[in-house]
């Protein structure tokens, strides 16, 4: 946290603290250059840390230069506004500055020169002159006083001279009078100072212009402020022979006199150094107002690009965030740094994209939910006995389940997408489903239901078709449902019922009353054969003898028929079907050894777990079947085949019959295992029906169909066991698929 | 008066400061004009006077007329007289063992049209009505105690350095600074070194 604190805000305190300190070295340089002494010694520093400073700026200008004109360039999102901006800042910014330096420069120069108009120096002048002219006043004063000392000096003795010293000291007010003799010698003296203090030597100057007999005055400044007039005036000789002796007097210059003097002094002094210095003092303001000027326009425009920064950052995110919707990452969030109309719309785009993302992730979800029921659906679809076909609404094929081709005969999943009339065209019973359904469809019926029967290669097919219209837009059909169900083996069972019922009835019926015929006629005959003639013996005896014949032969079609309508009681028990094919075979080759019983037997098929009577009975009529139809064939022929199939689910025995007889009649090839229904001369047909009912009670099922090669082809398929049986995928996995039967 | 508004003029004082500023770090002294006559020390020399080592020296201080002019103007001139005292060590840095300024200016007083010098450490101000006397009296530097006698070691060698710089008038170091560029202003010496005999 705190480290993220430190990246947002350690900028601003850089820039803060660098415009600190550019603001506190320009505040420094401009004290400098108005002479200002706490920072006079720290000048040439400070000049270098503002001259750095420009070259630093300079420096990052540069940088920020290249990088736009890159960018620029390269065409980068925002740099084009960058620069504008940069441009129109800097021009905002630089104009004004310079003109602003123009008119600063002009005035600078034009103060400056000012301070040292001409009048001014005129002005000074005559005060300088005028204090000289005072001062001049005063030493001549003092001069003559110092020459009148001198006369009475030269007329006293020495000891007179003192007082005359003296009293001239204290009247004219000078500090120190002094008369000295040859070699410095000193007659006499008055200070002001201590009595035992030695007076002034005399100036050099001074004794030099005496020598030479003339008066010395001058005035001194001394230390302080104060000023001195000093005389030397040589004091006359009026004795012969009497040394040469000087007169030396200081006298003080009143304190009004001196202030005025300092006055004008100093002003002389500072003007001086003023006009001595006006040029470096120009060069001085010119090169702060220049650094000024400098640090102030390259900030600026430095400003320019940071602002620019600013304001394009949020623009490049928000194109560079669009082109990330655009590639469909809805996930992503620009930082929203401001609170103002970028930030607005930054905020905007945030709540767009998430409401994206949301509605991505809910169409997501919904999609996952179709395709979920969608799989569903195709899981249902296909796992429905009934064939399901959706047309659009110009009827071309869009969904087609895996039954309803199983039902048509045609693999309709891969004709999807293809029109009706298209599929006509193939013959076959899609051929007859098309021409039936296309009948309604031009009738204007969009919803019908029928029942259609169609004829294939393996019969005849029975189906209940229902036809719905789907709900589209304006009204108009979306497309069209038909649902069709193979009704079939439901009306062979109704059937197989309906026959079951009649054989039972038939069999109480008709059963009853065959033996009181027989017996009658036995009777009949047993007791009027030997009271007749012979001739009428023998009709007797023929016709008793048919009568009995005929009723033994309609014992055993009643029997027939009592054994097809008689109820299951099956004994299971687990025993080894390829002995018992072997067996049955073995038979049949010893009833007629000129037909060809071919074995091909599984080993893996060791234990059937099924009535074994029934089993056997299924072979025998069977074997019986083929070996009735093989009677007129040349080179007659029947193959066994038992396999073991463990695909379809549950373990499963299966037994196919197969001769090369003349196979089952088209017409009659779709109702074989139907009660009576035969082609044959002989037989009570009911083979076929018994063995297609001992197979069903067994929990399996049976197929008839002709061979490609001819002949007639039976495959029964049992569960191998009771596990078997009881496994759902072991029950007629090809219940849709178009059976095959024989008569 | 000259016209600042000419580009021309804008551009010198760009150039001018530019230049300045880069070169000042590099700058170690004044230029003098070449035409300028030799500055410096002619002779030095201590005497021990009670415990006490005095400096006698005598200097070397033309002035050109551009200084004349600006002393003239009213312009204080400084005499700045640099002494070091080291000891020296044969395989290390000379030690510094005192070190002495003495500061003398040298102005002429218009009203009293009198030139002046002036001991800035002491106060002592002498007036002189020529300015060859006031240079004269300059010059001649002696008597002026430097080192106390306690302060040297029997067994080391000493060193005396002397430097002299003529400063003009009592500026600013920002002015000083300009100045350096645009006028001979700035005079020095070279160091002048003597041992200590003993």
């Amino acid at each position: 946290m705190a480290i993220a604190a430190i990246k947002r805000y350690g900028g601003y305190v850089l820039i803060a603290l660098g415009a600190g300190l550019w603001l506190s070295a320009l505040f420094m340089l401009a004290k400098t250059a108005q002479n200002s002494a706490e920072f006079s010694q720290l000048h040439p520093w400070i000049l270098l840390i503002n001259a750095l400073g420009v070259v630093v700026l300079l420096v990052l200008l540069a940088a920020k230069l290249t990088q736009l004109v890159r960018d620029y360039r390269r065409h980068v999102i925002g740099s084009r506004l960058k620069a504008r901006t940069v441009a129109i800042f800097g021009v905002l910014v630089i104009v004004p500055l310079l003109i602003v330096y123009y008119f600063a420069l002009e005035f600078l120069n034009r103060g400056i020169d000012s301070w040292f108009d001409v009048e001014v120096r005129q002005e000074l002048s005559v005060a300088l002159r005028q204090s000289r002219a005072v001062l001049e006043l005063n030493r001549r004063e003092y001069l003559e006083r110092s020459e009148v000392l001198a006369q009475e000096v030269a007329v006293a003795d020495d000891r007179d001279a003192v007082r005359l010293l003296d009293a001239e000291r204290r009247s004219g007010g000078a500090t120190e009078i002094t008369l000295i003799g040859a070699h410095g010698r000193i007659i006499a003296t008055s200070s002001e100072r201590f009595i035992d203090a030695v007076p002034q030597r005399p100036l050099e100057e001074a004794m030099l212009q005496v020598r030479q007999g003339r008066q010395f005055v001058s005035l001194e400044p001394v230390a302080g402020g104060g000023y001195l007039i000093r005389t030397a005036v040589p004091v006359a000789q009026t004795r012969p022979g009497e040394e040469q002796r000087v007169l030396l007097a200081v006298y003080p210059v009143s304190e009004r006199f001196a202030e005025l003097a300092n006055t004008v002094q100093r002003a002389h002094t500072r003007y001086g150094e003023l006009s001595y210095l006006r040029e470096p003092l120009k060069y001085s303001f010119v090169l702060t107002l220049t650094l000024v000027l400098l640090l102030s326009l390259l900030a600026a425009v430095y400003g320019a690009f940071f602002s620019a920064q600013r304001l394009v950052r949020p623009i490049q995110d928000l194109a560079a965030g669009t082109r990330a919707v655009g590639k469909g990452d809805f996930d992503t969030r620009l930082p929203l740094s401001t609170r103002d109309e970028m930030g607005f719309l930054v905020h905007s785009f945030n709540d767009m994209t998430k409401r994206l993302a949301r509605a991505r992730e809910e169409t997501r979800r919904s999609q996952q939910a179709v395709e979920a029921e969608r799989a569903n659906l195709a899981v249902i679809l296909a796992r429905l006995s009934t064939g399901v076909l959706s047309l659009e609404p110009d009827l071309r094929i869009r969904v087609a389940n895996q039954a309803a081709g199983d039902i048509l005969g045609a693999d309709l999943e891969a004709c999807e997408g293809k029109a009706l009339e298209e599929l006509a065209a193939d013959g076959g019973m899609l051929a007859q489903f098309v021409e039936a359904t296309r009948d309604h469809f031009s009738a204007g019926q969009k919803e019908w239901r029928e029942q259609l029967e169609l004829r294939g290669e393996s019969g005849r097919r029975v189906l209940m078709c229902a036809c719905t219209a789907l709900p589209g837009e304006q009204g108009q059909p979306g497309g069209y449902v038909i649902v069709f169900d193979d009704i079939t083996v439901m009306l062979r069972a109704q059937r197989d019922a309906a026959w079951g019922e009649v054989a039972r009835r038939l069999a109480h019926e008709i059963k009853n009353p065959l033996t009181p015929i027989q017996l009658s006629a036995e009777r009949m005959r047993r007791r009027f054969l030997g009271n007749m003639s012979e001739q009428d013996a023998q009709v007797m005896e023929r016709a008793t003898h048919t009568i009995v014949q005929q009723v033994e032969a309609m014992k055993q079609m009643v029997n027939a028929f009592s054994e097809y309508a008689r109820a299951p009681e099956m004994t299971l028990s687990p025993f080894d079907l390829n002995q018992l094919v072997t067996e049955v075979a073995d038979l049949y080759r010893s009833q007629d050894n000129r037909v060809n019983v071919k074995l091909d037997l599984d080993p893996a098929l060791t234990a059937l777990e099924a009535d074994r009577g029934r089993v056997r009975q299924i072979l025998n009529n069977l074997m019986t079947n083929s070996m009735e139809a093989l009677e007129n064939q040349s080179n007659p022929q029947v193959e066994i085949v038992t396999r073991l199939n463990l695909e379809s689910g549950g373990p499963l025995a299966e037994i196919t019959v197969a001769d090369n007889g003349p196979g089952f009649a088209n017409e009659i090839i779709g109702q074989v295992f139907d009660p009576y229904v035969t082609s044959k001369t002989k037989g009570t047909g009911l083979g076929l029906a018994i063995v297609k009912k001992i197979v069903e009670e067994h929990g399996g099922w049976i197929e008839a169909e002709n061979g490609r090669s001819g002949g007639a082809r039976v495959r029964v398929t049992l569960p191998l066991d009771e596990r078997a049986r009881a496994h759902p995928a072991s029950r007629d996995p090809r219940k849709n698929e178009p059976r095959r039967e024989r008569a | 008066m000259r016209c600042p508004l000419s580009l021309s003029f804008i551009v010198r004082r760009i150039t001018l400061v530019c230049a300045a500023t880069c070169a000042l770090p590099l700058s170690g002294g004044p230029a003098a004009a070449e035409t300028d006559p030799p500055f410096g020390i002619r002779t030095a020399y201590v005497q021990l006077v009670e415990g006490v080592y005095l400096l006698s020296t005598r200097l070397y201080l033309p002035l050109n007329e551009r200084l004349r002019g600006a002393l003239n103007d009213g312009v204080p001139l400084t005499l700045d007289l640099e002494l070091e005292v080291t000891s020296t060590r044969r395989y290390w840095l000379d030690e510094g063992v005192a070190s002495l300024r003495q500061l003398f200016q040298l102005q002429y007083h218009a009203v009293s049209g009198r030139y002046l010098v002036r001991n800035l450490n002491s106060g002592e101000q002498t007036s002189f009505p020529t300015l060859d006397a006031a240079v004269e009296q300059l010059s001649h530097i002696s008597g002026l105690p430097v080192l106390d006698q306690a302060l040297i070691e029997g067994e080391r060698r000493y060193e005396f350095n002397l430097r002299v710089t003529l400063d003009l008038g009592d500026m600013p170091d920002a002015l000083r600074v300009l100045m350096f560029w645009t006028d001979d202003w700035h005079r020095v010496s070279e160091w002048y070194t003597w041992p200590l005999l003993r």
